[in-house]
């Protein structure tokens, strides 16, 4: 399997098989891959090239339950009852009936034994909407459970406790695939460990293997847990060569194997040594680690960073884009759509929109253009009419009237394009100097800040969400349908708009915290208000422009 | 509070002359937002500049609430006191790491993001703000200190998790902050990014710099100067790392307060009670210099025994 992350592939060439009984733990950095392969495993993500191939016993598909990071986001917002019944695929009042019997249960060893069916588990905090979220998907486990770190969040009591709810599951005969940053304790009971490091699979055997391997495997790059970084400590002065053993065992082992003689000379002692710091005589460390960060540091900072270089004056540049947009707006011949796309087309190249974004828009704009030709030109025939025709003349006359709104949207695109929000906020509190109080002025140019920052916020959520509830259908068994969707919209929606509020909330306390509110937006930002030559070609084309388009009129 | 030696905890030599604390309270009580009652009552401390203090705490204990109360985002009555003004005049030198720390930044790039702080601090100190040149340099200053690099006009969205952490704390100490409170923004983290950022208090700590963490992962306890116990609305009187895991006698505060001790610890402690040796280590340096020391019959010194807290004798 090839998998990609975006467009960049991330992994390569990656085979492994796994069977039932095997509980494998997914090493690897931030980064390495682990949830793009467990994405790519639960058939989420498609891998670019290769396949996965699942053998289920008889007939039976095989069936993956998938707890992505953050799996709070698979909740739908709706009551506990309803939350398990949709994971169970029982009608919810099947569930409630039998709570105590078959819910309860599962709930009390996480310590939600106190939920009640119509508690609404999205008001939990986060560490208890994990583990709700954990206790419904074990409630019903498909053959091969997937999680991407099952304990983050979590205090000690219930990390063990999910611990050994997968340890049951494999024992059932299921297959667990997890990727952990937390090991010490997990590398007792899992079977075997998927190292990965540059984007291949860089160990593959058992936990024992794993820790004897450690020493090349945490300088190839693959991260090691605090009690190999021990074992690895102990080996580098003459102790006992890593493996994996219990506290007690290490402890009885180091006791009767006293140190041999000299230790051995510590040739650059490996990752543990920068990993930690402890209390004395690390200092020069940290600040040789400091100095090594600056270094890198200069080495980033030495390629030029464009600074706020203003390519055209942006009051003049909104002052052309507005004018022409009315003068668009004022003409209605042919001539004069023609002469307003050419208009548009020249700006545009001036001013170097993004292409990728005009194209996008001048898709949207086709669309839209084609239906609206549609409705005006067919004539559907029976029971609508007495027969069916198109009248291309009707059509034509719609396509004439919708050619400004392309090039509406591309002014707008201009208009918006390369300020942002702060500089905004900025543009806003100067413009209002004169007119608007001080506390006034703040409010509105913060807001308006805000409500610009946010917009990309709310995509980033939008999408995460609707993965969310993709997973959330793949686990219960259900392909994601338009029909599906359509009677769901519900569950998609409220979780999106509980967590947009949550996202707003902290914001908004993080402003206060920082007393922004009492602040001016830096006008330090805003690009240098100069007219330069180059204003001066704008400012001729847009003049040509408008005479062009006030003489077809 | 008075028969805990701050100052024999801090590596910092300027934390032990006669500053007031940076940050102290006395019969503090705390009501977040919408609650009747308050979360917690009647707590004192103080936490000197230029140490690293981790709060423990089961969930819904009052930690958030403790450090939402010091950045004004919570209903206190008692005495609050930033390094020895009085917290309304003083309270912009305390900043708070929010969790996800995407949702607190208002900037767009790294490089706005910054320039928000370094003009919240000119606000509030009536200083010029920087323009230009100056502002630049001072933006790379900060990035450099909390050792950030990436272009300035990377977009926020694009950092990853440990370069958004080091972002909002390069945030803080720009809008003029020097306590900092970072509650919980290390969980979700890998290791490698904790640990850079365990060091990264270190220095902020070493340069004068306050750090309080609120923390479920034992391992930033071993790196802290000293650790609180928050439960059931009070607070505990501050520990060192070695009371809290090995305890005076046999009994130590980490057991009785149900956290898990982390590997090496429990490794240490059977040594500890195999041999009767004042073995107790918190790093893995310290483990392996008090197991050499301790395979080779030193520990049984008598004078090892008198100082049960501390191991510097041997190591």
């Amino acid at each position: 399997m090839t998998l990609a992350r975006g467009e960049t592939p991330i992994l390569s060439n990656i085979s492994f098989e796994a069977s039932p009984g095997e509980w494998i733990l997914l090493v690897g950095r931030n980064g390495a891959g682990k949830s793009t392969l467990l994405d790519a495993l639960a058939g989420i993500a498609v891998p670019l090239s290769g396949e996965i191939l699942c053998r289920g016993e008889g007939d039976e598909p095989v069936r993956p339950t998938y707890l992505p990071q953050a799996p709070e986001r698979l909740l739908f917002a709706t009551p506990a009852a309803e939350e398990f019944a949709a994971s169970l695929r029982l009608p919810s009042a099947e569930v409630r009936n039998r709570w105590s019997e078959w819910v309860a249960p599962r709930l009390a060893p996480l310590g939600l034994g106190h939920l009640r069916p119509d508690d609404l588990p999205s008001r939990l905090s986060t560490g208890m909407q994990r583990k709700f979220v954990y206790a419904m998907a074990l409630a019903r486990p498909g053959q091969v459970l997937l999680c991407d770190e099952p304990t983050s969040g979590l205090d000690a009591a219930s990390r063990a406790e999910i611990l050994d709810e997968i340890e049951r599951f494999v024992e059932q005969g299921g297959l667990a695939i997890t990727a952990l940053h937390d090991l010490d304790e997990a590398l007792f009971r899992a079977t075997r460990v998927l190292a990965l490091a540059d984007g291949r699979i860089a160990f593959d055997g058992t936990p024992q293997a794993f820790v004897e391997r450690a020493l090349p495997l945490a300088e190839a790059g693959v991260p090691v847990p605090p009690s190999v970084r021990l074992a690895l400590a102990l080996a580098a002065s003459g102790g006992p060569a890593p493996s994996l053993c219990r506290p007690r065992d290490l402890a009885a082992k180091l006791l009767e194997a006293p140190a041999t003689g000299q230790p051995a000379e510590k040739a650059a002692p490996p990752a543990h040594a920068q990993a930690r710091f402890g209390t004395t005589g690390e200092a020069d460390e940290a600040s040789a680690a400091c100095g090594a960060a600056a270094a890198s540091h200069e080495g980033a900072m030495a390629t030029p960073v464009t600074p706020r270089k203003a390519d055209f004056h942006p009051a003049l540049r909104w002052l052309i884009v507005t004018a022409l947009t009315i003068a668009i707006a004022l003409v209605h011949r042919p001539w004069g759509d023609l002469a307003a796309v050419i208009v548009t087309l020249a700006l545009l190249c001036v001013l170097r929109a993004a292409v990728r974004t005009t194209l996008r828009l001048t898709w949207t704009w086709a669309s839209f253009a084609a239906l609206a030709c549609a409705v005006s030109g067919l004539q559907l025939g029976p029971p609508f009419h007495a027969r069916w025709a198109f009248h291309p003349a009707a059509a034509q006359h719609t396509l004439l009237e919708v050619v400004p709104y392309w090039c509406f949207l591309q002014l707008g695109q201009l208009a918006l394009a390369r300020f942002s929000s702060l500089q905004f906020a900025a543009l806003a509190h100067r413009a209002l100097a004169r007119l608007v109080p001080r506390r006034q002025r703040l409010v509105v140019s913060w807001f308006g800040a805000l409500v610009t920052r946010f917009i990309p916020a709310v995509d980033a959520i939008y999408r995460e969400q609707w993965y969310a509830y993709r997973v959330r259908c793949q686990n219960a068994g259900r392909a994601v349908t338009t029909s599906r969707l359509l009677v769901d919209v519900a569950n998609v929606i409220a979780p999106f708009v509980i967590r947009m509020l949550r996202f707003g909330e902290t914001t908004a306390d993080a402003m206060e915290a920082r007393r922004l509110f009492e602040v001016p937006p830096p006008s330090a930002l805003l690009p240098e208000w100069r007219v330069r030559g180059k204003d001066a070609g704008l400012m001729a084309i847009a003049a040509a422009g408008l005479a062009l388009l006030v003489w077809t009129r | 509070m008075s028969e805990f030696q701050w100052n024999r905890l801090t590596q910092n030599p300027s934390a032990q002359t006669a500053r007031p604390p940076a940050i102290a309270w006395r019969h503090l009580f705390v009501t977040p937002h919408g609650a009747a009652k308050p979360v917690l009552c009647d707590v004192s401390g103080e936490v000197p500049a230029g140490c690293v203090v981790a709060l423990v705490g089961p969930n819904g204990a009052g930690k958030t609430t403790f450090f939402r109360a010091l950045v004004g985002l919570a209903r206190f009555e008692g005495e609050l006191a930033v390094h020895g003004e009085a917290w309304q005049t003083a309270r912009w030198r305390v900043q708070m790491g929010f969790q996800p720390p995407a949702a607190s930044f208002v900037g767009q790039t790294v490089e706005e993001e910054i320039a928000v702080s370094i003009a919240a601090r000119a606000t509030h100190l009536r200083e010029r703000e920087p323009d230009g040149r100056a502002l630049e340099g001072e933006i790379r200053d900060w990035m450099r200190t909390v050792g950030l690099s990436v272009p300035l006009n990377r977009p926020v969205d694009a950092l990853s998790g440990g370069e958004m952490a080091k972002l909002a704390i390069a945030g803080a100490l720009a809008s003029g902050a020097d306590v900092l409170l970072m509650d919980e923004t290390q969980a979700e983290l890998d290791p490698d990014a904790r640990a850079a950022m365990r060091s990264l208090f270190r220095r902020l700590a070493q340069t004068g710099r306050t750090v309080l963490l609120v923390t479920h992962d034992m391992d930033d306890v071993l790196a802290a100067d000293a650790v609180m116990v928050v439960k059931d609305g009070s607070m505990s009187a501050p520990m060192s790392p070695r009371d809290f895991f090995y305890g005076d006698n046999g009994q130590a505060p980490c057991d009785d307060l149900g956290f898990e001790p982390p590997y090496l610890i429990r490794a240490a402690r059977h040594i500890r009670d195999a041999t009767g040796a004042d073995f107790a280590p918190l790093t893995e340096q310290e483990f392996v210099e008090g197991w050499r020391r301790a395979v080779a019959g030193q520990v049984l010194d008598a004078r090892a025994r008198r100082d049960a807290d501390s191991v510097e004798h041997l190591v």
